[in-house]
């Protein structure tokens, strides 16, 4: 009876603890919301961070250049920022710093050419050196984005807030008239080697002289893509980095020569393909054309389900288009929604492969506005956006679109800090998205002026984009999310 | 009975009358001296030889050292010329000297003891070989008497240290093999021949010397003063080996025979000899009392090391003695050099304690009985067993033998004597960013057994390391045996622990704590439950008292080592009470769990002001060793796999051969088998629950809950034997020999494991280290001083790592990859805790300046590893680690081997360093805000400032920058004057440097750490001697009582 008690003991502890150890099996590690749309796109960092780096990769830092950057620092935070903006000019020249302070609230910008004239210059193997910009905000809850103006254009977008090893784009081009530029940005002690490769609607395409390129340490190069993949229509862009890490950027330039359109754009690269991508605020008018480009990297061909999405929910059946391996389909958004009102789209794919999804619109006459933009896709969702700069100019047409992806309708608020800042942003817009829907805000109707900071807030995650279009020009970008 | 005149008058008339012939005058007289006190049966016998010498002019003098009964009949019905004088009570020394005084026109002397028989021709073959070759003093060769076959001596020699030496193999058999006439350096008292005025020129033996070297002191005179001193082996002599040592007194003072041949060693030697003889000797008997204390033999220790601390207190009486001899001396130490012996002090020590009886012995005994016995026990399959496995911990051994342990983990490289020992005393602790708090008592231990190798520290760490399987192999065969009370059974449990695979997995990580509590747990809960007997009456509780005295000292040496080592003891308590309420013995855990509590106050006592710091540990568990994280499921723990060893199922056979004490035995077999399962039940738990149920908790090293485990899964297996010789064998076949079959096999299959992991020769442990691998950075020291910032997973990390509050740990070296002077580090102060804010800030990407956050710590480079060392298994790093250094914009990257990332900090500071003086408004003083003063700080270029801290090379003005915690001892004087000292950055030391000249930084608490040093000394000692007279007392008055069997 008593060895029996004892086995009973012994026994029934190992087999409770085996118990309790196999309910544990199968456990994933979670992964935070948070991280994920930190690692996918550009977030205000948290009130505890002690300081938050933005790094400006494309852009020139003297006069006349082809895309003379200037940069936009927002403080959302509780008290007033100290910001260092440091142009490293790459080359024989030492970085520059200037020291900045941002009120509570509000929004400075900082022309790169008044810290350092750091005129492009050629580098070896027909590459180009260029200023690289790194702004390190002492704080938290900070926005830097960037302007970047040429060929009669603008563009503006958020800079990135981490480098990578490697960067994806999916809507370049290198037909006539039009001058991609890649921009690798090394802003670390140490130089990268990248590598770079080209899905194309002609196949996969590995320049020799692009692989192994060297990226020396605390500067920026750029690398004119059309002088090594000649005449393309589709271009789309992995760099790898085998050492180091770097922020990757794309400018192009649609010149004169080019057929259907001009102007400048430029987007901040996808740290990686992904199989859901949205796109807000496609806004079918006169003389306006818009496309995505969907890039597929996977040697594997893929699928993808185009859902566009209007403020009454699904309004068109969704349009299935293969993509190839390595290689990119580009689709006319005119032909999916016909009712002229503005939608978003929404991008799956049906396969295993991942892809990465770019808008590309320009506009130009009937239109009042000109110019060309793009603006990558959004993979992810968040409950709160914030935009440095609402509106570039008093005469600009600005909107700021919000697609709800969820099930579910949600409430969304438009804020905007003082001109000149605040302690509080005020309420300037509410607006109810029915779910799968998107809605927009006119920020011209609500009164938002150039110089301030413009805050949504969402009842449930959402995808924010902006979309300014003007005389002086247009321009797309993705909010800066706040997980 | 003859009496009245000397025996040597007496020999000559009576030969003469006996032979009514001519005078013989010419023949040379020989009186024997046969000493003797309370003679056995073998004094006739003895007589008897005497009497049948063929030499004619032999007397016989019969020394009765005060015998209870009077043996004068005995002599005269064997010898009846024979002389018998009574002295009062005396040694052997002073009753042979007797023949000073009674024996008159003798021309030698055969000194003898009683029982020693003389085969026909002895006396004349002696005598003649005494002339043949001048000689001084002649002995015989000395046989067996119970087995005249096997040679006992054939003259004798000593080594360096005066230790006695036959130079024959235990057992040998007399095959004429040394039957050659040949110097010695001495012969026995037990037959000696010696030319009479000889004898009178050298005033006979030196009383004092006895026991253990009268024999050596006489011989050695003679040959100072000139004489021969030879062995004769055509004589031989018959004498009953288990008499040979009657004579040595050794049970009235196990001290004595020890004691007096190094006062004979240190009265004789040259003074030039004595120069290294001194203190190499001290330093071997440090070693052999090191070994007695881990064999847990400390009446030996006693006898080791309080013959040299005898000697050293009797210095003056010995330099009289030196005297006397240099008076004497006619030759010099070196013509006695190849009479000496090497090298046997050592042999002698093994042989002892090989044997299994513990009685002082000759060391020839010693030596004869651990070969009979190994002989005996080769032919016994468990010895076979067990030399095959030693066999293979050789083997599996190979590498860190001949290349010694890699630096990993808290196995860091030992550095010298004098540095261990400069850290251990120093009053600053330079470990993180500094701290006043003691050193630890762990590298005086470290310092002691560098010292017992002649300072061959990477040997020493090696041993420590190696030497760990078979100190807990034997630790856990005490253990069992004090419960079983047999062989066998103790004899598997000790194989059982040793074959575990937790020692393997503590090497193959680098974790020296734990290694030590495996090795000496099983002691500690030995003694533990020893000291749990009831005491009853006074002698009982004097030995109690000493018992924990020296439970006391074994854990506060092995806390020195592993500061969670108390908590064994209270696991093991906590294992019977739990196990009360199934087998009882409540009270035997209560009493266990008393002497625990009283043997950690005694070892806090002893580790005193070590202690008190730790417990000021509070807030930094990971100080104590709470530094781990390890995910490790349940199939993990109970095979003990924390590693790579433990050969994948072959761990299982451990547990399942220790589970046929549980399933078949009774009695107190089965009592014991299920107190041996609770504890391993409570080891495993220890590991599992916190990593299953609170794995964000960072606990102990596995390694050191899972010795428990292992020491109750290898006590169970051992019963197991027991229970099969008692419970299953015999029995008809059915259920219990199934299980016995399936406890035999699970103990092959752990066999089968360990043997599997000897294949690479080091046990899982890489095949290089971080230090090798980063050898460059010893020379970075030019540039001005530094530190590493290693960060990671704290089980990946060198030595004793801090740990953030998300688990990431990091550790501190300085001027390089660290040394075993920066292990059992300080508790974390204010300034440690920046670092770790600074880490976390960057592993959370809430900063991208980690370089300056820790610049003003002087860290210039930081290291991530992913592997314990250079080819080892990689290990992810935690998570978010990787990333965030490499998007900090201060850290260059730097080549580095696999498995390591390795990062400059392009803002470093050095230390100490000197801020230019234009620059010295920008450096924050006094910040209540270090990490925010560090990130906006722009100091500038800081230089170096070259040569010691405390008297460098000439420097400018400016602020010199000191990255120690800020304690207001710290001072600096430049040309004598002191410097203001100011807080810069909210926590390091600057001190403002107004003219240039060579700065002096100095740490002013120095005399308060001697003190502390002394104290320390003087409690250890306290305890030492009053357990030292507390033993001594107990042995004085009462014999030893084993435990019954339970």
């Amino acid at each position: 009876m008593r060895r029996l008690l004892v086995l009973l003991v012994v026994g029934g502890c190992i087999a409770v603890a085996a118990a309790f150890g196999v309910r544990s099996t199968g456990a994933a590690p979670a992964t935070s919301a948070a991280g994920a749309v930190a690692n996918a796109v550009p977030t205000v960092a948290g009130a505890d961070t002690v300081s938050t780096t933005w790094y400006c990769a494309e852009g020139t830092g003297a006069p006349g250049g082809r895309a003379d950057e200037t940069i936009l620092i927002a403080n959302e935070g509780d008290a007033e920022a100290r910001a260092v903006v440091t142009v490293m000019p790459g080359g024989q020249l030492r970085p520059s710093s200037r020291r900045v302070t941002v009120p509570r609230g509000a929004q400075v910008r900082v022309s790169v050419s008044s810290v350092l004239q750091a005129p492009e210059q050629p580098g070896d193997a027909g590459l180009i050196v260029g200023p690289g910009v790194v702004v390190e905000v002492f704080g938290g809850r900070s926005v830097v984005e960037h302007e970047v103006e040429g060929e009669n254009d603008l563009a503006v977008g958020p800079c990135a807030r981490q480098a990578g090893t490697d960067w994806y784009f999916a809507g370049g081009t290198t037909e006539r008239g039009a001058e991609e530029n890649a921009a690798l940005f090394n802003p670390f002690p140490d130089d990268a080697i990248v590598d770079l490769t080209f899905a194309t609607d002609a196949g996969f395409i590995a320049p020799a002289d692009l692989q192994s390129i060297a990226v020396p340490r605390r500067s920026r190069i750029t690398v004119p893509i059309g002088n090594f993949v000649l005449r393309q229509a589709q271009v789309a862009l992995h760099a790898h980095v085998r050492t180091g890490r770097i922020v990757a950027e794309r400018s192009m330039t649609f010149t004169a020569e080019n057929e259907t359109r001009r102007g400048l754009t430029l987007s901040l690269g996808a740290p990686r393909p992904e199989s859901s991508w949205s796109v807000p605020g496609v806004v079918p008018e006169d003389g306006a054309l818009h496309s995505v480009l969907v890039a597929n990297f996977d040697p594997a061909a893929t699928e993808v389900e185009i859902s566009p999405r209007s403020e009454q929910g699904p309004s068109a059946s969704p349009k299935r288009v293969p993509v190839g391996g390595r290689s990119v389909a580009a689709v006319d958004l005119a032909s999916l929604e016909g009712s002229g009102a503005p939608f978003a789209v929404d991008v799956r794919t049906t396969r295993p492969s991942p892809v990465v999804v770019e808008e590309l619109a320009s506009w130009g006459p009937p239109n009042t506005g000109t110019g060309s933009a793009t603006s990558l896709a959004s993979p992810v969702r968040a409950r709160g956006w914030t935009f440095a700069v609402g509106r570039l100019a008093p005469e600009d047409v600005a909107t700021i679109s919000i697609f709800n992806p969820t099930h579910s309708r949600t409430t969304v608020k438009l804020l905007a800090y003082a001109s000149g800042g605040g302690a509080a942003p005020g309420s300037v817009g509410e607006v109810a998205v029915p779910a799968r829907s998107q809605a927009q805000f006119d920020l011209g109707d609500l009164g938002v002026a150039p110089d301030q900071v413009v805050v949504l807030r969402a009842d449930a995650p959402v995808v924010a984009a902006r979309r300014i279009l003007g005389p002086t020009g247009a321009s797309l970008a993705l909010g800066v999310a706040e997980p | 009975m003859a009496s009245g005149e000397s025996p040597g008058t007496q020999a000559l008339r009576g030969q003469g009358q006996e032979g009514g012939g001519a005078p013989r005058t010419e023949i040379p007289t020989v009186a024997a001296v046969v000493v003797t006190r309370d003679p056995g049966p073998w004094l006739e016998r003895a007589l008897h030889s005497l009497g049948g010498q063929d030499y004619p002019s032999l007397a016989v003098l019969v020394v009765d050292a005060a015998s209870e009964d009077d043996p004068g009949e005995r002599v005269t019905g064997a010898l009846p010329d024979a002389f018998v004088h009574r002295v009062p009570q005396s040694s052997f020394a002073a009753a042979a000297n007797e023949a000073l005084y009674t024996v008159r026109n003798a021309t030698f002397l055969l000194i003898c003891h009683d029982d020693v028989v003389f085969d026909p021709g002895v006396v004349r073959l002696m005598l003649e070989e005494a002339y043949r070759s001048n000689a001084g003093i002649v002995g015989p060769k000395i046989v067996d008497a119970d087995n005249p076959e096997v040679l006992l001596e054939v003259g004798r020699s000593i080594d360096q240290f005066g230790n006695p030496h036959t130079g024959i193999e235990p057992g040998e058999l007399d095959q004429a093999q040394h039957d050659a006439v040949r110097d010695v350096f001495y012969v026995s008292d037990a037959a000696m021949l010696v030319r009479t005025d000889l004898f009178h020129e050298l005033g006979g033996f030196d009383a004092s010397r006895f026991p253990g070297a009268e024999d050596i002191d006489l011989c050695w005179r003679a040959r100072l003063a000139g004489a021969r001193v030879l062995v004769a082996p055509e004589a031989r002599v018959q004498q009953p080996e288990a008499a040979r040592n009657r004579g040595d007194g050794a049970a009235a003072d196990p001290v004595a025979p020890a004691r007096n041949r190094i006062r004979t060693l240190l009265t004789l030697s040259s003074a030039r000899t004595l120069l290294w003889v001194v203190p190499a000797g001290v330093a071997a008997s440090f070693v052999e009392a090191f070994l007695l204390t881990i064999t847990l033999r400390r009446g030996r220790v006693r006898s080791t090391l309080g013959a040299w601390w005898w000697n050293l207190r009797h210095f003056r009486e010995i330099g009289r003695g030196r005297r006397r001899a240099r008076e004497g001396r006619r030759i010099d130490d070196r013509d006695l050099r190849q009479l000496r012996a090497r090298g046997t002090r050592m042999r002698g020590f093994v042989a002892e304690h090989v044997a299994p009886d513990d009685r002082m012995r000759s060391i020839a005994d010693a030596s004869r009985s651990a070969v009979s016995a190994a002989t005996e026990s080769t032919r016994q399959p468990l010895f076979a067993l067990a030399a095959l496995l030693a066999l293979v911990w050789v083997i599996g051994s190979r590498h860190l033998l001949t290349g010694g342990v890699p630096a990993v983990g808290t196995f860091a490289r030992w550095p010298g004597i004098v540095d261990t020992l400069s850290t251990y005393a120093s009053g600053w602790r330079y470990t993180g960013l500094g701290s006043s708090t003691a050193a630890p008592p762990g590298l005086v231990a470290m310092a002691g057994l560098t010292t017992a190798l002649f300072g061959a520290a990477g040997l020493a760490h090696t041993l420590v390391v190696v030497l760990a399987f078979p100190v807990g192999a034997y630790g856990a065969y005490r253990f069992t045996r004090g419960i079983t009370q047999e062989f066998a059974p103790s004899a598997v449990a000790g194989l059982a622990y040793a074959l575990n695979p937790v020692p393997r997995n503590a090497i193959a990580a680098g974790r020296l704590g734990p290694l030590a509590l495996f090795a000496l747990g099983p002691f500690l809960i030995a003694i533990a439950l020893r000291r749990a007997d009831p005491v009853r009456g006074v002698q009982q509780r004097r030995r109690t008292l000493t018992g924990l005295l020296g439970l006391g000292a074994l854990l506060a040496f092995t806390t020195a080592w592993y500061q969670l080592a108390p908590l064994l003891l209270f696991a093991a308590a906590a294992a019977v009470m739990v196990a009360a309420p199934l087998v009882g013995g409540f009270r035997i855990g209560v009493r266990m769990l008393v002497a625990s509590a009283i043997a950690v106050v005694i070892a806090a006592v002893l580790l005193v002001p070590w202690s008190l710091a730790l417990l000021g540990a509070g807030d930094d568990p990971a100080s104590l060793g709470f530094s781990f994280r390890p995910h490790l499921d349940l199939v993990d723990v109970l095979r003990f796999q924390s590693g790579p060893a433990g050969g994948g199922w072959a761990a299982w056979g451990f547990v399942t051969a220790g589970a046929l004490a549980l399933i078949v035995g009774r009695g107190p077999r089965f009592t014991w088998a299920t107190r041996a399962w609770i504890m391993a039940l409570i080891g495993w738990a220890l590991v599992w629950l916190p990593a299953r149920f609170a794995p964000d908790v960072s606990v102990p090293a596995p390694e050191a809950a899972l010795s428990l485990a292992a020491l109750g899964v290898a006590l169970a297996a051992g019963l197991g034997v027991s229970v099969f010789v008692e419970d299953v064998r015999g029995r008809s076949l059915g259920a219990r020999q199934a299980v016995a079959v399936l406890a035999a096999t699970g103990f092959v299959l752990g066999v089968l494991g360990f043997t599997a992991d000897a294949g690479d020769g080091r046990w899982g442990a890489p095949d290089g280290d971080w230090p090798a691998a980063l050898a460059f950075l010893q020379t970075e020291r030019d540039s001005g001083g530094f530190r590493v910032l290693w960060v990671g997973d704290p089980s990946l990390l060198p030595l004793d790592p801090f740990v953030t509050s998300d688990g990431t740990g990091y550790s501190l070296t300085r001027n390089g990859s660290g040394d075993a002077r920066e292990l059992w580090r300080a508790p974390s102060g204010r300034a440690d805790g920046l670092v770790g804010d600074a880490v976390e800030l960057a592993a959370g990407g809430r900063t991208d300046r980690l370089g300056h956050l820790v610049a003003p710590m002087s860290v210039r480079y930081i290291a991530m590893p992913s592997r314990a060392g250079p080819g080892a298994t990689p290990q992810p790093p935690p998570a978010r680690l990787p990333g965030a250094l490499a998007s900090q914009l201060d850290l260059a990257r730097l080549e580095a081997p696999p498995g390591l990332a390795l990062y400059e900090n392009t803002a470093w500071i050095p230390t100490p360093g000197t801020v230019r003086p234009a620059n010295v408004d920008r450096v924050p003083l006094g910040s209540k805000n270090p990490t925010g003063a560090a990130l906006r700080a722009d100091v500038g270029r800081v230089n170096a400032v070259r040569g010691s801290p405390s008297a460098s090379a000439p420097t400018g003005q400016g602020l010199v920058l000191w990255s120690e915690a800020f304690d207001g001892d710290w001072s600096a004087t430049v040309g004598g004057k002191t410097l203001r000292h100011v807080k810069p950055f909210g926590w390091a030391n600057g001190f403002d440097a107004r003219t240039r000249g060579s700065v002096s930084i100095d740490y002013g608490g120095q005399l308060r750490r001697y003190g502390m040093v002394a104290l320390q000394a003087v409690l250890v000692l306290t305890i030492l001697v009053f357990a030292w007279r507390s033993s001594a007392s107990r042995r004085a008055r009462a014999p030893r009582v084993r435990r019954p069997n339970p």
